[in-house]
């Protein structure tokens, strides 16, 4: 095994990639795929002995890096499944109880946080991401400017950060 | 803080509305930047949450939204149409038609006070011009000040008892000629009253003494 050229903490790399190699995964399998942690943990620690193993010489940044190995592990993933889902019909598996439920009280206090808003925030949330107008589509409905509408969805995402106290 | 130009393209990668080679490009530039990481997956969450429950967040049933502030005058201008400036009108002015043409009709009558003596209405008063005080001889008339509101006049004079009682429209009135002739040296008075169109006695003037000195 040739020693890595690059001195990296991976304790610190999980911390940091674990939730964008999620979203990334979860974006492209769906959030109901009960496989999707496995497929996470399988890419970290497949960087991780490639950062240990040598292959990884610095020569993109560590995050190009994973992304690239993230890439590839969802085209393989699609691939054997599309493969597997020709010949056995799949079983889709219930996801975790118990995140659900933690998901769900999350999109509750959103859900409750945005109905508080001021009208002329919650309107652009509603036309915009429910409605999915365009954001010129949208600065005409509103008779305003389609940067003060990316204003406003701005600004109405920093209201309900702090509503949610994050 | 300088702003990521990546940033502008979250809600277009979220939304799916860059092509493939874009949606690669931003994806791989948050993986390098956490900031736009942050975003992205605050952005999406937020989506979501529309997506999902939309229908109950924008339902204006049970919504808690707000209504809009609105003042007394906007709310009166937002109803009154130019339709409904012209109806509104309209129907004043006939309730206007209406009121004129029955009320007085209704109108009850204010309360008929009865005069007796030298009672007089608050706020009229009858002054006497002539005669006053002594005179050297029989006067030939009586005198005294209009009273706007009245109509006619009621003239008494009296010695011991009274002698002479007439009423006129006029201001003065000759004292006859045959009452005149009866008129000795001594003490008299007398006293005008007036009366509305109507007959109301409107107000009274003192009892004015005169004294025929010959």
């Amino acid at each position: 095994m040739r020693e890595s050229p690059v001195k990296i903490d991976l304790e610190q790399l999980i911390i940091q990639y674990k939730p964008v190699v999620s979203f990334k995964v979860k974006k492209a399998l769906g959030g109901g795929n009960p496989e999707w942690e496995d497929i996470v943990n399988e890419i970290l620690m497949q960087a991780i002995e490639k950062i240990k193993s040598g292959e990884f010489r610095g020569e993109s940044s560590v995050g190009t890096f994973i992304y690239t190995i993230t890439s590839r592990r969802i085209v393989d993933y699609i691939r054997q499944k599309t493969r597997v889902l020709k010949e056995i019909p799949e079983v889709q598996a219930l996801p975790d109880p118990h995140d659900q439920v933690e998901r769900d009280e999350r999109a509750e206090q959103l859900a409750q946080a945005i109905r508080k808003l001021k009208p002329k925030f919650r309107d652009v949330l509603y036309l915009y991401y429910y409605k999915e107008l365009s954001r010129e589509e949208v600065a005409r409905e509103m008779g305003i400017s389609p940067a003060r509408v990316s204003e406003r969805v701005n600004y109405a995402q920093k209201l309900l950060k702090k509503m949610l106290g994050k | 803080m300088k702003k990521c130009p990546y940033e502008e393209k979250i809600d277009l990668y979220l939304r799916r509305k860059l092509s493939e080679t874009e949606s690669a490009q931003f994806e791989e530039h948050y993986f390098n930047c956490p900031p736009c990481f942050q975003k992205t997956s605050e952005r999406n969450e937020l989506i979501e949450v529309i997506q999902r429950r939309g229908a109950f967040i924008f339902d204006p049933a049970s919504s808690r939204r707000p209504e809009p502030r609105i003042s007394l005058g906007e709310k009166v201008a937002a109803f009154l149409t130019p339709r409904r400036w012209v109806a509104a009108s309209v129907t004043a002015a006939l309730l206007l038609v209406v009121a004129l043409a029955v009320v007085p009709r209704f109108k009850s009558h204010g309360p008929h006070f009865v005069f007796t003596g030298d009672e007089t209405v608050r706020g009229e008063s009858l002054a006497v011009l002539s005669p006053r005080g002594n005179v050297k001889a029989v006067p030939d008339s009586f005198e005294w000040k209009a009273l706007n509101s009245a109509a006619e006049y009621q003239v008494t004079l009296s010695g011991l008892e009274t002698l002479w009682t007439t009423t006129t429209q006029e201001t003065k009135i000759a004292l006859p000629e045959d009452l005149k002739n009866k008129l000795k040296a001594g003490s008299y008075t007398w006293q005008v009253k007036a009366y509305s169109a109507q007959g109301t006695l409107l107000a009274a003037s003192p009892k004015v003494q005169f004294k025929i000195l010959n």
